[in-house]
């Protein structure tokens, strides 16, 4: 499903955010990406959302080398993965349904699909009541949510979540976690980056440890 | 590939998330939108008038020249063969349609009428200052080289005082709407300009306020269309509110100044009866601007994508 071939990758400013990395992670896997700030975890899913492109070294998703995309096919790409970002970016003058709804909303799917999809999503967040509040009107953990239901929306193949319970109590993230398994369940990929050591703990799942940019770590339990 | 292909199935509801966006756009920034349509009214208005007007006075231009006259002032005292010679010979000018002769008595009260405030001169003149005239009126699209021989053969004819011919006076009408024309013209292009300066500045301030949301649907995926369409879209609304703004406003003008308050003006004038755009008109001009606005859009969303 993912494949990097010794992927690096600085800002320009010389420092590398990432250096040599490669790392397979099949189909169906629900794998953690660990490590220290500024490890280099939020740019490793950057590459693969194609926000940012590999210095050297090879990205794949699939049949995809997602430095040869073209604009078109990168937003094609783009649609078939769920991306939850650490910073939410959810639209501030949008209610919480349009937040979760942008992709079907500019794609022009009718307004009751979109109801039906958002608002089970919303609920699964427990923000069914949420749902025509301002972004600005919620807590940050509830904006995470949203952000988190916005992921989901299109039924990914790819769910990359980068530190997506940042901002939630422990029970909260348990259950953004559950959720996280049963879309997984459904076959999505997930490849979620944390340093929730815990959260780790209870997911169970493959755990790959990034330290200076580096995969130091790569196994079952942290 | 699992996901929801939202792709191509929903024109009907991409266009209603133009319409929405542009219109929530145009409703945000409610005043900038206002006087760029307005000053884009005022274009189409200069535009709208100039296409009436040019029309109207292609008609009194032509009429004019239909009506052009060539006057041949004979010799005194009157000559029966002198008069006959050239009466012959401006009937048998191709470039003529119609010919009347005056005879002195006739002359004089034709100008008399025409000038009643030299009535006095003339009376007190030693001797009656007019012999008899031969007048001719000219064939419409008569080419001027004709009526130039025409005029110098009859000024040699024996026993011809003087030929007067008023091409001067009509080439001045003509080149003073020559003139009004590129004026319009001109006055229109540069309300254009403003038009569109202010309407790309109006899709500007939409494009800032919407960056970090265009840059957020860039990331969700959003096909390029969708962050051009609503840009479209707005060129497109700004464009119609302004064509039907200035059509409105000429519809009202022409009334008043025909029907209305100014009809007393317009009939102390003689203006002439000037029927509105056609239809083929109006069509081009709808056409033409909502296809300038939605270009402008275009644009716009273009600078925006890079
Ligand atoms: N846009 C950028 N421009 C320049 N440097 C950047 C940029 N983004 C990240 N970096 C640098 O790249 C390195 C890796 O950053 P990254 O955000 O990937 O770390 P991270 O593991 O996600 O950290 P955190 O846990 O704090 O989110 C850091 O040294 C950071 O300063
Ligand atoms: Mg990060």
């Amino acid at each position: 499903m993912i494949a990097l071939e010794s992927v690096s990758k600085s800002y320009g400013d010389g420092a590398d955010a990432l250096r040599d990395v490669t790392l397979t992670i099949g189909k169906g896997e629900f794998v953690c990406l660990s490590g220290p700030s500024g490890a280099g975890k939020s740019t490793l899913l950057r590459l693969l959302l194609r926000e940012e492109v590999a210095s050297a070294g090879r990205v794949r998703v699939g049949d995809l080398d997602l430095a040869t995309l073209g604009r078109d096919a990168r937003q094609t790409y783009r649609r078939t993965v769920g991306f939850v970002f650490q910073d939410f970016r959810l639209l501030a003058d949008r209610t919480v349904f349009e937040n979760v709804a942008t992709v079907a909303r500019v794609m022009g799917v009718p307004r009751s699909q979109q109801w039906r999809r958002a608002s089970g999503l919303l609920q699964q967040v427990g923000l069914q009541h949420r749902m025509d509040a301002y972004p600005l009107q919620l807590s940050g953990g509830e904006q995470q949510r949203v952000a988190i239901a916005r992921a989901l929306m299109n039924q990914p193949v790819l769910l990359l979540a980068d530190e997506p319970t940042g901002n939630l109590d422990r029970a909260l993230s348990l259950e953004v976690m559950e959720t996280f398994r049963a879309i997984n369940a459904g076959g999505t990929t997930v490849l979620m980056a944390t340093h929730d050591l815990e959260l780790i703990a209870y997911v169970n799942r493959r755990v790959v440890h990034l330290q200076h940019g580096q995969v130091v770590g790569d196994g079952g339990r942290p | 590939m699992s996901a929801l292909r939202h792709e191509e199935a929903h024109a009907v509801g991409f266009l209603q998330y133009c319409f929405g966006e542009a219109w929530l756009s145009l409703r945000r920034r409610w005043r900038v939108a206002s006087l760029s349509t307005a000053l884009l009214a005022g274009a189409v208005f200069v535009l709208a008038a100039a296409l009436v007007g040019s029309s109207q006075l292609r008609d009194v231009t032509s009429r004019m020249t239909e009506a052009a006259e060539l006057s041949v002032y004979l010799d005194q005292p009157p000559d029966a063969g002198v008069q006959a010679a050239v009466e012959a010979a401006v009937r048998r000018a191709s470039v003529v349609r119609a010919v009347e002769v005056l005879d002195p008595q006739r002359a004089t009260e034709r100008f008399l009428r025409d000038f009643p405030d030299l009535r006095d001169v003339l009376t007190s003149l030693p001797e009656r200052p007019f012999g008899t005239v031969v007048e001719a009126r000219l064939a419409p699209g008569a080419s001027e080289a004709a009526v130039d021989q025409l005029v110098a053969t009859l000024r040699a004819t024996a026993g011809v005082d003087d030929v007067v011919y008023d091409r001067e006076v009509l080439s001045r009408v003509l080149l003073t709407v020559a003139v009004a024309q590129r004026l319009a013209t001109a006055l229109a292009v540069l309300l254009a300009l403003a038009a569109g300066v202010a309407v790309a500045a109006v899709l500007r301030l939409s494009y800032y306020a919407r960056r970090d949301e265009i840059e957020v649907l860039g990331l969700l995926g959003a096909p390029s269309r969708a962050v051009s369409g609503p840009f479209v879209v707005e060129g497109l609304l700004q464009a119609l509110a302004g064509t039907i703004v200035a059509v409105l406003l000429l519809r009202v003008a022409m009334w008043s100044i025909w029907r209305g308050p100014g009809a007393s003006w317009a009939a102390a004038l003689e203006l002439p009866d000037v029927p509105f755009l056609t239809w083929q008109q109006l069509l081009t001009l709808v056409a033409g601007t909502l296809l300038a606005g939605a270009a402008a859009g275009w644009l716009a969303s273009r600078e925006v994508a890079r």
